[in-house]
């Protein structure tokens, strides 16, 4: 009975073994294979993540008052105070299809919902620079799965078929498949698995074929994506196996997760500032170890939660968001924005504080996030950041206030510039990567 | 400056879809409706537009006397949509010029959102085929339990593992929606890997099945110290509530529940009714999460009986079991000092003293003895009191329903004592292979699996485990994943070759010259040189037109009609009667279609359709997007919004098992309710928790799903009612008529603002006065109006609440209204009695809904005249769910691939 070894319906005993993850000393020499492939590319990668934070922000209270790079701390902003040489706030960003809530939908790739989707910024990266890491990319999401056809979307990353790509919302699911190391035993399983994968998978591809001669043109578009599939699942089984002589980083913060977390489930110990600051460690880690480049994470979905019983908020985010004026309700949206924007003050610590390279972590990951809408479910005005990447080109300016309605797009295209990725002809909508912020 | 042009088009407007698809053979596109471009648009341009956009000066670079009418082009999509979205917008002409009139270019944009819509629709259409789809991930989950009568793990049933799918016409059933990438694959195999671990097992179980009984008396020290519990010789007695029997340590160390699985939890009991005379009820919980089971304990004192249930639970957490009485009476360690306050603070009272009782009252909150209603033990004669005996609390499992498991039995057929040989393999997928994939196999299939089991068997696996792979090919190949139907094939025929004189029959798959590919009947298939067949056989094969190898309509084989009836109405493959109907080439002629629906409809799988389809159509599982607020709603509860949806679910399943008319959709005289919702609806005499079909009052609002409260609810923004979207609810859901949708960035309502009181009605009439806003709301909004006597959570009301409206300064709801077909009503009651005058439109509609839910794709135009007949059927009966479904599954669409 080995063949399920692999997958994860053993998940929550499995890692018990390995006891509540303790604070190892960052140690250079822990993965000297990964470390020596990386150098002889390239001194230090660069890696990037887009957050999607949904339902917007209380804008009001979100954008500052001043521009530049003196510019006074919006109540919101205000928690990432000591780190204002690390970031820039982008005013007037605008996404042609977003606004409503189905913003989730343009919001990485300029494609409206309904419409054929198209290849995400992420994804472009991955495509590119994922083949010299364990995972080409990673999607982290508040929400399971892909919620495709709800406007609570889970996920922003899409393939290159437009097909959106899974998240994953279980840290403990994340740190094990990160971190935790393969046995031996289990390692001649993976192979054997793999072997009968690869058999399955000829017996299956010539199931499709003889299928695909009886079908019609329009039944045969459907079978690509069988095809498709089955050739993408090839790949990552070489992958893996290809990588099993290669063993896993071992973490160097402190995190501890020991049981799976469902921020959708109903869980009275359920703490969103503990599953919120561990999704963030998990970047970092993942980032540190070189495990990966390129992530995407929806921190918080559209219309879906947003608020936790610890926020102590009156309402729903979303019912906050149509405020009608009423100031209690802007109020709360601003607290609940606010107590976001501390968690991500901790992430940005948590990379600031490992060093890399001739700076720190942050100074080579770019983050980018923002919404699918502003506030009263506008269009523009979003909620739009941008931190890190002061050692791959990006010079931060404080508050900058772009043209009117400059297409998020633009944001993106900034980050694959400086991560060196190739565009190929127009990058959606965007008007090119922002000029202010290329040192 | 100039933006480099746009790749993707048509703009998303607020919650409609627009979108664009580039179909094969855009040249072959015809606009709707050409004339009213002649008669309308044409004109339009000319008198308002032309100056700036026409043969001299081409402003934004946009020239409209010479755009084009192929709106499956995307570019040109784009313009018209611009157009519509300007001329809505009141931004063209620009507004220092004149005004056309507003019915003029009303015109104008209803035909582009009509053009839009068509190109759209025509895009997408199938042309009248059902295409290729995947199972989606329920049809997948039940597919796999009735294939191999296997018991999922709820938690790692394969529909929590398989993503959720895609939604399309607001189901998720159709093909457009149902796409599969490689993450999906992936757990694809990850479902079928598992599936094969469950299904076929190797010696006994990991985790054996044990029993621990554990004796309540004389173990438990430290609760017999407790007022609330009584020790006795046989057991222990509870009185008071919060405490329980815990099993601490009763286990010896040993986990409870040491794997996941089945559980059963049984205790014997006897309970004392107490002086209110209810039923004794206690809760049966597991310490660390999981579940609470409320208990009725009926076993007179002296007389114990043993209470039971069987339930999933998981390893993980482990805990204990504890027993407590619901309802019992209040103790609390700190009871005697309470009393002694009590005391004094009565006496002191008495004696007028209040400095005293201040003071007391004072002393007792600081130490927290508070709760006045106490009573103490001995203070009470226990006899009047709720009390439960409880002897012993057992848990046993992992509970196995049989070892080896059923479906073990099911694949290994011979039993255990049969030889393990590659012949016995063969046999094995002789029959599993046609139910898997819902056809007629061929031996060459079969054998490709057989030798993926002998491929393993000669690395060394065990006979099992080979078969487990050959399982897992067979769940993962496309035969099962996807929905196949092949198109028409020419016949099988002799062919000869011309070198060797050999004859082989066969049929024709492919000419790809100068070869062609034929198939032999075992179902291999071969490339042959056409000159290598006799001159005769080379001439049929080059006379073959190609519209005979795809393209033609053909009828479905009696297989495929037992699936798509299966998966219709039970969401899961054919059961072995409809193997068998088709094995003998029934399931042709409609009597024995119409039987069939009968007799599926009677099985239970058919309540996986009936919640399936309602909660999809109705929408139900949107009711609770916005929470309402608290504050404002105080009698809304989780619970209640619970109740909201079983009501929609439950009246639509009486409906239907009762064979009612359909038009109780549109007005009834009963509802299925609880006690909550009867509360919530002025209802009398309907109590608990328990739903039931309730008979309405004449006077009564609460008939058709337009009286349901969670109807209301989702046509509310959780603050305030959203007539508009309780209009669109109507017109999508009722009539499948999609209003035109709203041109981009156009607001809510605004709200009310403090002073000025205006009603949600008011407040969009002003909305009308804007003239551009007017055309579609005068059609649109009298339908959500008209429902204005609901509130946010769906209770009737005849003045404005919620946004902080107080009931005297509230303004009186007005729901009248004029019909866009003329009919005017006074209120919410002659508004459904003019709806349910469109009863044909309904019935329509809702035939619609349920085509596209049978056949995997929207009705298209050539659906219409099996559409009519399907309606005029129904509407000449009953107007029964019962007879749509018949009229559908035997209908051509439904028969044809």
């Amino acid at each position: 009975m080995h063949i399920t070894k692999d997958v994860n319906l053993k998940r929550r005993t499995f890692l018990k073994g390995l006891g509540a993850v303790v604070a190892l000393p960052y140690l250079e020499a822990m993965w000297p294979t990964t470390k020596a492939m990386a150098a002889t590319t390239s001194p230090v990668p660069p890696r990037m993540a887009m957050f999607y934070f949904g339902t917007g922000m209380n804008m009001r209270q979100f954008t500052p008052e001043t521009t530049g790079r003196d510019y006074k701390m919006s109540r919101i902003l205000k928690p990432l105070e000591g780190f204002r040489d690390d970031f820039t706030v982008l005013s007037n960003t605008w996404l042609e299809k977003g606004g409503g809530h189905h913003g989730a939908y343009p919001f990485s790739t300029s494609v409206g919902f309904g419409e054929k989707q198209q290849i995400s910024p992420d994804q472009i990266a991955a495509s590119q620079i994922g083949g010299s890491t364990r995972y080409p990319s990673l999607q982290l999401s508040v929400g399971k799965g892909t919620a495709y056809g709800n406007q609570a979307l889970a996920t922003i990353s899409w393939n290159e078929q437009g097909v959106p790509i899974p998240a994953e919302n279980d840290p403990y699911v994340i740190f094990n498949k990160l971190f935790r190391p393969d046995a031996p035993e289990e390692i001649d399983n993976i192979r054997d698995d793999a072997r009968m994968k690869k058999s399955v998978l000829d017996l299956v591809r010539d199931d499709a074929s003889r299928m695909n001669r009886f079908l019609g043109t329009t039944d045969r578009e459907k079978l690509d994506q069988y095809f498709t599939s089955i050739r993408e699942i090839e790949k990552q089984v070489d992958r893996r196996v290809a990588w099993l002589d290669t063993p896993k980083p071992q973490p160097g913060l402190d995190v501890s997760i020991d049981e799976s977390m469902d921020p959708d489930g109903r869980n009275n110990d359920f703490s969103y500032e503990r599953y919120s600051k561990l999704m963030y460690d998990l970047i970092a880690l993942a980032f540190q170890t070189d495990s990966t480049r390129v992530i995407s994470y929806v921190v918080r979905r559209e219309l879906r939660g947003g608020v936790y019983p610890e926020m102590d908020v009156s309402d729903g985010y979303h019912s906050l968001t149509h405020h009608g004026n009423d100031p209690r309700k802007l109020e709360d949206l601003a607290k609940v924005d606010t107590i976001y924007m501390q968690h991500w003050a901790h992430f940005l610590d948590r990379l600031k504080s490992i060093p890399e390279g001739d700076g720190n972590l942050l100074d080579y990951t770019m983050l980018g996030f923002s919404s699918g809408m502003g506030i009263g479910h506008s269009k523009s005005r979003l909620p739009t950041v941008l931190c890190g990447g002061s050692k791959l080109g990006i010079s931060h300016q404080g508050h900058v206030e772009l043209e009117e309605n400059t297409p998020l797009s633009s944001v993106w295209h900034t980050m694959l510039d400086r991560m060196n990725v190739a565009v190929e002809g127009q990058f959606q909508d965007s008007r090119g990567p922002i000029g202010q912020l290329i040192a | 400056m100039p933006y480099p042009p746009r790749i993707l088009l048509l703009t998303t407007l607020a919650g409609f879809a627009g979108m664009v698809f580039t179909t094969a053979n855009p040249s072959a596109y015809q606009p709707k409706d050409k004339q009213s471009y002649l008669k309308h648009v044409v004109p339009f341009f000319e008198d308002n537009c032309l100056h700036c956009h026409g043969p001299d000066r081409q402003k934004g670079d946009l020239r409209l006397d010479t755009l084009g009418l192929d709106f499956s082009e995307s570019e040109t999509a784009f313009h018209w949509t611009e157009i519509m979205d300007n001329i809505n917008l009141g931004e063209m002409p620009p507004p220092d010029e004149p005004r056309p009139f507003v019915d003029e270019s009303t015109r104008v944009t209803t035909w582009i959102a009509g053009e839009l819509r068509h190109a759209e629709k025509s895009a997408r259409a199938t042309g009248g085929r059902v295409q290729l789809r995947r199972l989606n991930r329920f049809e997948y989950t039940n597919t796999v339990t009735d294939l191999l009568d296997i018991r999922f793990f709820p938690e790692t049933a394969p529909d929590k593992i398989l993503p959720p799918d895609g939604e399309w016409e607001g189901f998720d059933k159709v093909s457009a929606a149902l796409s599969l990438d490689s993450t999906l694959m992936d757990r694809y195999f990850e479902v079928a890997m598992m599936v094969a671990d469950l299904a076929i097992v190797e010696g006994p179980p990991e985790t054996p099945t044990q029993r621990l009984q554990m004796e309540l008396e004389g173990m438990l020290d430290y609760l017999c110290k407790k007022a609330e519990i009584e020790c006795r010789d046989d057991g222990i007695i509870i009185r008071g509530k919060d405490v329980g029997t815990r099993t601490f340590g009763l286990n010896k160390g040993k986990p409870l529940f040491p794997a996941d699985g089945w559980y059963r939890i049984s205790f014997r009991a006897a309970a004392h009714p107490g002086d209110d005379g209810e039923p004794v009820q206690v809760n049966v919980s597991r310490s660390s999460e999981g579940f609470t089971r409320k208990i009725t304990v009926d076993a007179p004192p002296g007389r114990p009986e043993v209470y039971s249930f069987v339930l999933p639970l998981e390893a993980r957490g482990g805990g204990e079991i504890n027993i407590s009485l619901v309802d019992g009476a209040s103790f609390t360690t700190g009871i005697r000092a309470f009393i002694h306050f009590d005391r004094e603070i009565r006496e002191h009272g008495k004696k007028k003293e209040y400095d005293r009782v201040a003071e007391f009252r004072a002393r007792s909150g600081m130490e927290g003895i508070t709760a006045r209603s106490m009573r103490s033990p001995e203070s009470v004669d226990s006899s009047n009191l709720k009390q439960v005996f409880i002897d012993w609390v057992a848990v046993e499992g992992p509970l196995y329903e049989q070892w080896p498991p059923k479906s073990h039995e099911l694949i290994f057929f011979k039993g255990e004592d049969a030889e393990k040989t590659i012949g016995y393999a063969r046999e094995i997928f002789d029959r599993l292979l046609p139910r898997a994939w819902r056809r007629e196999t061929t031996t060459a299939e079969r054998e490709k699996i057989v030798s993926l089991v002998q491929q393993e068997l000669n690395l060394g696996k065990s006979f099992e485990q080979a078969v487990r792979v050959g399982l897992i090919a067979t769940l993962t190949s496309p035969n099962f994943i996807f929905h196949y139907e092949p198109e028409v094939l020419p016949p099988y025929r002799m062919f000869s070759d011309a070198q060797t004189g050999r004859r082989i029959r066969a049929r024709v798959l492919r000419v790809v010259e100068p070869s062609v590919v034929l198939e032999r009947e075992d179902g291999m298939s071969f490339d042959l040189p056409l000159n290598r067949l006799v001159p005769a056989d080379r001439e049929y094969v080059l006379n073959l037109d190609a519209t005979d190898l795809e393209n033609q309509k053909r009828p479905l084989n009696p297989y495929e009609v037992a699936s798509r009836l299966s998966y219709f109405l039970w969401g899961s493959m054919p059961d072995e009667r409809l193997f068998n109907l088709a094995a003998r080439g029934q399931l042709r002629d409609s009597y024995t279609l119409r039987r069939e629906v009968d007799r599926m409809l009677a099985d239970p799988k058919a309540e996986r359709f009936q919640e399936d389809f309602a909660t999809q159509w109705l929408r139900i599982d949107e009711f609770r997007a916005f929470d309402p607020d608290r504050r404002e709603y105080k009698e809304y509860t989780d619970a209640l919004g619970e109740a909201m949806e079983e009501e929609t679910l439950r009246f639509f399943q009486t409906i239907l098992s009762e064979d009612l008319s359909l038009l109780n959709f549109l007005d009834s005289n009963f509802t299925v309710i609880n006690g909550d919702l009867a509360s919530l609806y002025g209802i009398d005499g309907v109590e608990g928790k328990e739903f039931r079909k309730v008979a309405l009052p004449a006077d009564s609002a609460r008939g058709g799903i337009l009286g349901h409260a969670g109807v209301h609810l989702l046509g509310s923004d959780g603050i305030r009612t959203l007539p508009v979207t309780r209009a669109v609810y109507v017109l999508e859901v009722l009539f499948n008529d999609p209003p035109n949708p709203p041109p981009p960035n156009v607001g809510e309502l605004e709200p009310a603002i403090r002073g000025e009181k205006l009603s949600v009605r008011e407040r969009l009439e002003q909305h009308q006065q804007i003239e551009q806003c007017a055309a579609c709301h005068q059609r649109l909004d009298p339908y959500g109006i008209a429902m204005e006597n609901f509130d946010v959570i769906g209770r009737w009301r005849t003045k404005q609440n919620g946004e902080g409206y107080r009931s005297n300064e509230a303004p009186d709801i007005n729901p009248s209204g004029r019909l866009p077909n003329g009919v005017a009503f006074a209120t919410f009651d002659e508004f459904k009695a003019a709806l349910v005058k469109q009863e044909d439109r309904f019935v329509r509609a809702f035939t619609e809904k349920m085509m596209t839910y049978a056949l995997g794709r929207a009705p298209e135009p050539s659906d219409r005249q099996a559409i009519d007949g399907i309606v005029a059927g129904v509407s000449s009966g009953n107007n029964t769910a019962r007879e749509v479904i018949k009229g559908i599954v035997t209908s051509q669409p439904f028969l044809t691939k």
